[in-house]
């Protein structure tokens, strides 16, 4: 058998691997806001992820792929030893996916993003050197790492102030709600949309302008105002606390947002695994390292499964997590934070930025505590997020380096 | 254990109130104790003055367990400090309770029958005082839903305000008995003058200490608008 046949297979189990890991790595983090704040029991929440994470991953999912896969080491280097790109590409996914989960079996709290992030740059350095990797691209990311989760607690602050300043600080809290709920459901449709639809469906294959994309997500967000507005007419007032029943009213608003957020996820992160196996794919078709290659369509499908599939099967971790700790978020503060985080997501993911889901999100809960939302954050948890974040690029590098060093002793050059 | 649900601190604002609930069920047994002493039941008074230093024990216990929950790192919506202090004068109130029934219990001081009404009524502008700084403290969850803003905080200056003001009743009350009983002090022996001082002033002081409660969470409030 082909060499390259073998490796194909081992690619794509090894992607999978990589997915399963990363969907069951971030399921906890990416609802814990929403199990938090008690909109979503567990096993809704899991559902919600898996399935939002495998649309997001089909839907949306290219954009970083291209990024991870031809972005940081130039695959010109390897114009004529595509073999040396195979392995590479084949020890930074199975690299980064050992290294994620080892940190999952320890509780590390590590990025799946950064961990492939470090593979590739770990092959990188010891196949074509410091000079072989693109360094602009290298601080692009980096950058992304710090931005993202600033822009989305900006974005978090602003809705999080929105509603206290229009809703909780008014006299008539219920009223209010009734009038601004639907505009928020309106505006979550429309940025979910907009990220589906701008640029064309490319794995799709349809085509939009920006003003088509525009025209028509603004029209599915009008309908979903409708709908809103329509629902939260249905809701009758009732004598208990008013502030309790606006909480009650933003349940499904949360829910709408988390599972935009799940669906971010899965288009950010499907990359982290299919990335690099879209790359291998692609030299062993053409056998030749080119540029543009698409990724193919089934390759997001079995990233999405993978992901779907291990947020499915980890939702049990979340239980043990939240247990019945006195909750300091409710659901318009996790409706602040996760529509924050969706946002900021989407937009990196459309930008080709490999970012952090699990990061973002911790900017966005930032973003609310300091729209005075949230009635304590434990900062020093911050410090393990901080070495998580500095530890993954450069352990996983080594991983990827001496599994690149291990496959060229196994298969030769 | 995700480490988001980690980024999630305890909540502060119920365990506070649960405190005040605590510090309510001291409190509430200084009416029954002075009933006691004004019928010189002299059993009942020792029992009464046990059961508030129990429950001021359990107060402390609360304390301690909200203190410990709000390490340094945590990120409030409203100063560190200022929950701290808030939750000082809280606890201050049972210390005062507990101050006045050992006050009681240390000499068997007898009233003369003129002041019993005076005292009956001292004590009543007391309770009072101290239930509006409860009514205050029954607001805090509220006020943390709704960040320390708007109409729910208008509401909550405005018990403050009453608050104040039925202190102040406190305080005319206290000098009222104070100055009844030095009309009386030749009949009086001095030493039950002195511990009668000393009572009353601790009595004073549980009115106090509500009032500054009640302050505390003014200047949340106050400092939050910034």
């Amino acid at each position: 058998m082909d060499v390259s046949l073998i490796i194909l297979v081992i690619a794509v189990l090894v992607g999978l691997y990589s997915a399963v890991n990363i969907g069951a790595n971030d399921v906890a983090n990416s609802m814990a806001t929403s199990v938090a704040s008690g909109a979503l029991t567990i096993k809704k929440a899991v559902f919600v992820a898996a399935v939002f994470d495998v649309l997001g991953a089909i839907l949306v999912g290219a954009h970083v792929a291209n990024t991870i896969r031809k972005g940081l080491v130039d695959p010109l280097h390897f114009a004529e030893t595509p073999n040396l790109f195979l392995y590479g590409m084949l020890a930074a996914v199975l690299g980064s996916a050992i290294w994620v989960n080892i940190a999952t079996y320890f509780k590390l709290p590590v990025s799946t993003t950064h961990s492939i992030v470090g593979g590739v740059l770990g092959f990188g350095l010891v196949s074509v050197g410091f000079a072989g990797i693109h360094w602009n691209i290298v601080i692009y990311i980096v950058l992304s790492w710090i931005i993202s989760p600033v822009f989305g607690g900006l974005v978090s602050y602003v809705i999080f102030t929105i509603i206290r300043k229009s809703i909780l600080e008014s006299r008539s809290p219920i009223e209010k709600a009734k009038r601004i709920g639907p505009f928020f459901v309106g505006m979550v449709v429309f940025v979910l949309v907009m990220a589906i639809i701008c640029k064309g469906l490319k794995n799709l294959h349809l085509d939009f302008s920006f003003l088509e994309s525009f025209f028509i997500s603004c029209t599915a967000g009008a309908a979903a105002y409708f709908v809103g507005y329509i629902l939260i007419r249905r809701y009758k007032e009732k004598q208990t606390d008013p502030y309790y029943q606006v909480e009650q009213m933003a349940n499904p608003l949360q829910i709408l947002a988390a599972s935009v957020k799940a669906f971010s996820h899965g288009a950010n992160d499907v990359a982290n695994a299919i990335g690099p196996v879209a790359a291998i794919v692609a030299v062993i078709r053409t056998h030749e390292v080119s540029m543009q290659v698409p990724v193919s369509i089934w390759l997001l499908i079995v990233g999405g499964l993978g992901m779907g599939f291990g947020a499915y099967i980890w939702g049990h971790r979340v239980i043990e997590t939240v247990g019945e700790k006195i909750t300091s978020i409710t659901p318009t503060r996790g409706f602040a934070a996760e529509f924050g985080t969706a946002v900021s997501v989407l937009i990196c993911t459309r930008l080709g930025m490999p970012v952090s889901t699990t990061h973002v999100a911790i900017g966005n809960i930032i973003g609310v505590g300091l729209a005075r939302g949230v009635s304590a954050i434990n900062l020093n948890v911050m410090k393990k997020i901080f070495a998580a974040w500095v530890i993954s690029v450069p352990v996983a590098g080594l991983f990827s380096a001496a599994l690149y060093g291990f496959f060229i002793f196994l298969f030769g050059t | 254990m995700s480490i988001i649900s980690k980024l999630f601190g305890k909540s502060p604002f119920e365990p506070l109130h649960q405190h005040m609930l605590k510090v309510k069920e001291c409190v509430d047994l200084i009416r029954p104790l002075v009933d006691a002493l004004l019928k010189e039941e002299d059993e009942k008074v020792e029992e009464y003055a046990k059961k508030i230093a129990d429950a001021e024990h359990e107060a402390d216990l609360v304390k301690k367990e909200i203190r410990k929950n709000l390490p340094k790192g945590l990120f409030l919506p409203v100063a560190r400090g200022d929950i701290l202090r808030f939750l000082k004068e809280q606890d201050n109130i049972a210390d005062s309770a507990e101050d006045f029934a050992v006050l009681i219990t240390l000499r068997k001081t007898k009233l003369p029958d003129e002041l019993k009404e005076d005292l009956k009524e001292f004590v009543d502008e007391v309770l009072e005082t101290f239930n509006m700084a409860v009514k205050v403290s029954n607001e805090i969850n509220i006020l943390a839903e709704t960040s320390f803003g708007g109409a729910e905080a208008e509401k909550v200056v405005d018990l403050i305000e009453n608050l104040k003001t039925k202190e102040w009743e406190a305080d005319k009350a206290q000098m009222k008995t104070a100055r009844k009983m030095f009309s009386l002090e030749g009949k009086m022996d001095p030493v039950s003058v002195i511990m009668w001082m000393h009572i009353f002033k601790e009595l004073g002081n549980l009115a106090n200490h509500s009032e500054n409660a009640g302050d505390q969470i003014r200047i949340m409030l106050h400092n939050s608008k910034k």
